[in-house]
């Protein structure tokens, strides 16, 4: 085996290597290069905002109210104060309640003047607040039997009726009847974002109008009609 | 079976022997191997949030790399092919070269694969239930794993039969090598299907996909090998002519150019019917929503792809700078091509329409790194041994020589 | 050959052995130090019975009686709730459908936190089964659609709210491509996952066109306090890293008769649910009366999780 002038450079070189392993070993087990995991936080959701109660906790039968510390029925001061022809707009009471229910702008088309501790059907034959949901019917017929199919509101409670009982809510559980357009509703917070460790600068993530297809075929119609 | 035993421990031995330069080589290689055990560590200890995937993008650098290497893997196969259908004899040797590179290559897409996983340790929850034939993994994990065994034994009968002096008994391994041939186009048929056969990733869901890996791989494997050659020849005793070159220099020219074709098509295909399908595309080529990170990416890939063949049809090519310049360029822009270029858009937008931009992070870098590291020691293993084996040098009988002296 | 001295041979000797050995060492060292963060590694995932642990179809019952004895002391000893750990089977005559109505919707996003509280979801990093699309009236791209929107009430004017979660598809493409068998389809329809098998390789997420499925990249977090104890073991039980997960209907509730939690918790009435076979069933009637499609009916998936719009 000859001796080379390079090898001789090559074995001192070899006796580096070593050490340098010792060097890379201290590095890796006191301060290598380290990916952190980034901070997550959860939105913080109780229970009181995915409850299963129905919305809306519904009125007594027959509907009561406190005046000045006693409990009065709607006929104690019915009995009393005759109700004038048209009573909207010049209401004087219940002030508070905004009657926005689309063509049906009458009290008396669901309460019963006669006994306003009830409530009227198209035939004249008055209901107890309990049956409230044929007071619905009479004018929503569709919609009434896609509940009474289970199909319109919620059910909670059982899908298999042999296990349990299917709980459906009454009409006026979800609806507001002098306001029974679904109010809106602030919304739980959506996730802060996928958890990546870089995602750098994210631009805005509303897509912009001009990217709205209903718009442009719009445009692009006018546009054609125009020429 | 004693001469196999000493056969091993000698190779062993011989990988550890070599001047300053094959030292710091493989000093290199090392440090970047642990550096990447280092950080697969912690990959293992915390889970894969070290890395950049997310629900969106859920899959990123490790089956990128996964997908080029077994391109990679397939082309040695295009060394075979001449030497045992056309019967180019003189190139024989050169195939072990490129089958010892189909086993490296083999090795690395294994390995990235399992660092992909969330859960390796139940990797062998393949073998007691194993979801054949209609998950396309499963046909993955039979092909990869056979061609390595194909190759392992190849390599390892020819390598044995020269260290022992003895002619290679034909039935052994010519057998063997024409079954390669056809396992090696099978198994980046067997990957693309992986991607082709999801019809909710409408980028990857079409025929061209399968043919483009085929291109893609036949230019890169070879181009791979044209400089490997070169630095065998460069560093080491083995000296061949460039008549090898040459011939890998036509291969690469023609699977390039299929190549350019194929994706002037796919370009065509995506802007031309300019449907909703094509997001992906264009948030590849001209960023979507103002999200554009991979842009520059696949412009850069375009860009060296039409490069390296244009300098491959000028007679220039014929000079060795300019095709290792060529081969060097091809490289890189089908490595971004396959990888950021295919894998990534598609998870972009999600199926949801959402857009999450996927950047690997350092600790998935170091991973990768190490398991290139890794494939390059093996390679520079195996091209050690061989040499010597081929050559003559080590020999069963300068082994007795050896114990005399 | 060879121009050396007997000394020089001792020298060069000495050198290559302090040359190997100071190598090999400080090799070792540097390995040492580079698998050092495995001291940190939690092996409670990595005990010889998990390792052995069969299959959820090739488990004999009393298989099952053991796994589920120990997962339940598993989660009492971790979060100090004795959980109700059970394993429903699927009830006969029966393939669950849901239905829901787009037109009602208003995308306050209850559903999605309700099904994070019943199925005992990692909250860090949070994983939600739910993904609520804003969507711009007259579109049903999904490419339009806004997923972090938090406008002050919703619904927004101009927009509707479309919430997207496993559709239970009866051409599962998941169940297709996964290569291990860990994620299958049951008898009633609901697709579900043995997080004792996935192997984490994801590639159910790339095969999903709903984006349904979600990954544990970290081990996930659940305080003990929201842990819900009544849990199955195809559904709701605390999964590990490394698996996949999704919606499965609430298993949990819907095989003992009851109605999945989004669709309790929902103020709007929006969702319905029920069993597809039972032809008085309301989401049967639903797909009688009302106009339902599918999402991507072009992927040939064959949801079974309906949209439709109506009057009310």
């Amino acid at each position: 085996m000859t001796r080379e002038p390079g090898r001789q450079v090559g074995s001192s070189l070899g006796l580096l290597i070593g050490p340098s392993f010792f060097v890379l070993a201290a590095w890796l087990a006191f301060g290598p290069p380290v990916t952190t995991v980034p901070e997550l936080s959860a939105a913080h959701v109780s229970a009181q905002q995915i409850t299963t109660a129905p919305r809306r906790t519904i009125i007594g039968d027959p509907p009561t109210i406190m005046i000045n510390d006693f409990e009065r029925m709607c006929s104690d001061c019915h009995q009393l104060f005759p109700l004038g022809p048209d009573p909207i707009p010049g209401r004087r009471q219940h002030e508070h309640v905004k009657l926005e229910h689309g063509i049906n702008d009458q009290c008396r088309n669901c309460h019963d003047t006669k006994n306003m501790n009830r409530l009227v059907l198209y035939s004249g034959e008055s209901i107890s607040y309990s049956e409230v949901t044929h007071l619905c019917q009479k004018c929503h017929g569709p919609t009434y039997h896609d509940w009474e199919a289970g199909i319109h509101g919620r059910v909670n409670g059982y899908w298999d009726p042999a296990k349990g009982e299917p709980r459906k809510l009454k009409c006026i559980q979800c609806h507001n009847p002098h306001r029974p357009r679904v109010p809106a509703m602030d919304p739980l917070a959506p996730l802060p974002g996928p958890h990546t460790l870089r995602m750098g600068k994210r631009p805005d993530h509303e897509p912009k109008p001009e990217a709205d297809p209903l718009r442009r075929s719009l445009e692009r119609s006018r546009d054609r009609r125009q020429k | 079976m004693k001469t196999y035993a000493t056969f091993l421990w000698r190779c062993f031995r011989l990988s550890f022997v070599g001047d300053w330069r094959y030292y710091s080589w493989m000093f290199v290689l090392t440090v970047l191997i642990l550096l990447g055990i280092n950080a697969y560590c912690r990959q293992l200890v915390t889970g894969l949030v070290l890395t950049g995937m997310t629900d969106q993008v859920s899959w990123g650098m490790y089956i990128a790399n996964f997908t080029f290497l077994v391109g990679m893997a397939a082309a040695a196969v295009m060394l075979v092919i001449p030497v045992y259908i056309y019967r180019k004899r003189e190139l024989h040797d050169l195939v072990i070269y490129g089958e010892l590179f189909a086993v490296a290559a083999i090795v690395m897409c294994l390995c990235f694969v399992m660092v992909d996983l969330g859960h390796p340790d139940r990797f062998m929850h393949i073998f007691w239930r194993f979801n054949f034939p209609i998950s396309m993994l499963s046909w993955d994990v039979i092909v990869l794993n056979g061609y390595l065994l194909l190759n392992l034994h190849i390599c390892g009968y020819l390598i044995y039969c020269a260290y022992r002096g003895v002619a290679p008994s034909k039935k052994f391994y010519i057998p063997f090598v024409f079954v390669a041939i056809v396992w090696a186009i099978s198994i980046h048929t067997v990957t693309a299907f992986l991607y082709v056969g999801l019809g909710g990733r409408p980028f990857w869901n079409s025929a061209i996909i399968a043919p483009r890996f085929l291109a893609s791989a036949f230019a890169a494997g070879p181009a791979f090998i044209i400089l490997t050659l070169q630095v065998i020849r460069r560093f080491t005793s083995y000296k061949m002519t460039d008549k090898p070159l040459g011939l890998l220099r036509n291969i690469v020219t023609v699977a390039m150019t299929i190549n350019v074709f194929l994706l002037a098509c796919e370009l065509f295909t995506e802007f031309y019917t300019q449907s909703a399908h094509m997001a992906s595309t264009v948030y590849l080529y001209f960023g979507l929503h103002g999200h554009n990170g991979l842009v520059p990416w696949i412009w850069t890939a375009v860009t060296l792809d039409v490069a390296s063949l244009a300098i491959l049809y000028l007679p220039l090519s014929r000079r060795l700078t300019y095709l290792n310049l060529s081969c060097a360029l091809m490289i890189v822009g089908i490595w971004i091509e396959k990888g950021m270029g295919l894998i990534v858009p598609a998870f972009i937008p999600s199926p949801l329409g959402e857009i999450v931009e996927y950047t690997p992070t350092l600790n998935e870098t170091l991973i990768c790194l190490g398991i290139w590291a890794l494939g390059l020691l093996l390679y520079t293993v195996f091209v050690r041994i061989t040499v010597p084996v081929l050559a003559g040098r080590l020999t069963v009988d300068s082994e007795t020589q050896q114990r005399e002296t | 050959m060879t121009d050396s001295t007997p000394d020089h041979d001792r020298v060069t000797s000495r050198r290559s052995f302090l040359r190997g050995s100071l190598g090999a060492a400080g090799g070792l060292a540097a390995f040492a130090a580079a698998i050092s963060p495995l001291k940190d590694l939690d092996t409670e995932d990595l005990t010889v019975e998990k390792f052995l642990q069969k299959h959820y179809k090739e488990m004999t019952p009393e298989d099952k009686q053991r796994v589920l004895e120990r997962i339940a002391a598993e989660v009492e000893k971790r979060y100090e709730v004795r959980p109700e750990l059970r394993d429903l089977p699927p009830l006969d005559g029966v393939e669950f459908g849901y239905a829901l109505h787009l037109g009602r919707c208003i995308g306050c996003r209850r559903c999605v936190h309700g099904c994070v509280a019943e199925n005992n979801q990692s909250r860090k990093p949070e994983i939600q089964y739910i993904r609520v699309l804003e969507m711009p009236q007259g579109s049903i791209d999904v490419d339009r659609s806004n997923h972090y929107y938090h406008p002050a009430k919703v619904p927004a004017r101009g927009h509707y709210y479309m919430p997207v979660q496993c559709h239970q598809c009866a051409n599962p493409p998941c169940v297709k491509v996964c290569p291990v068998e860990a994620t299958w389809q049951e008898p009633d329809g609901v697709t579900v996952i043995d997080y004792d098998w996935c192997i984490g390789c994801r590639y159910c997420a790339a095969a999903c066109p709903y984006f349904a499925r979600r990954f544990n990249y970290m081990q996930p977090e659940v305080p003990a306090k929201d842990i819900n104890p009544n849990m199955n073991y195809l559904s709701n039980r605390p999964r590990t890293k490394g698996v996949m997960e999704k919606c499965h209907f609430c298993l949990q509730r819907t095989r003992a008769g009851r109605m999945p939690r989004c669709l309790e918790v929902c103020p709007v009435g929006a969702r319905n649910f029920g069993n597809l076979l039972d032809p008085n069933s309301q989401v049967s009637q639903i797909l009688r009366k009302k106009q339902v499609f599918v999402l991507k009916q072009d992927a040939g998936t064959l949801p079974r999780f309906f949209y439709y719009f109506d009057q009310d």
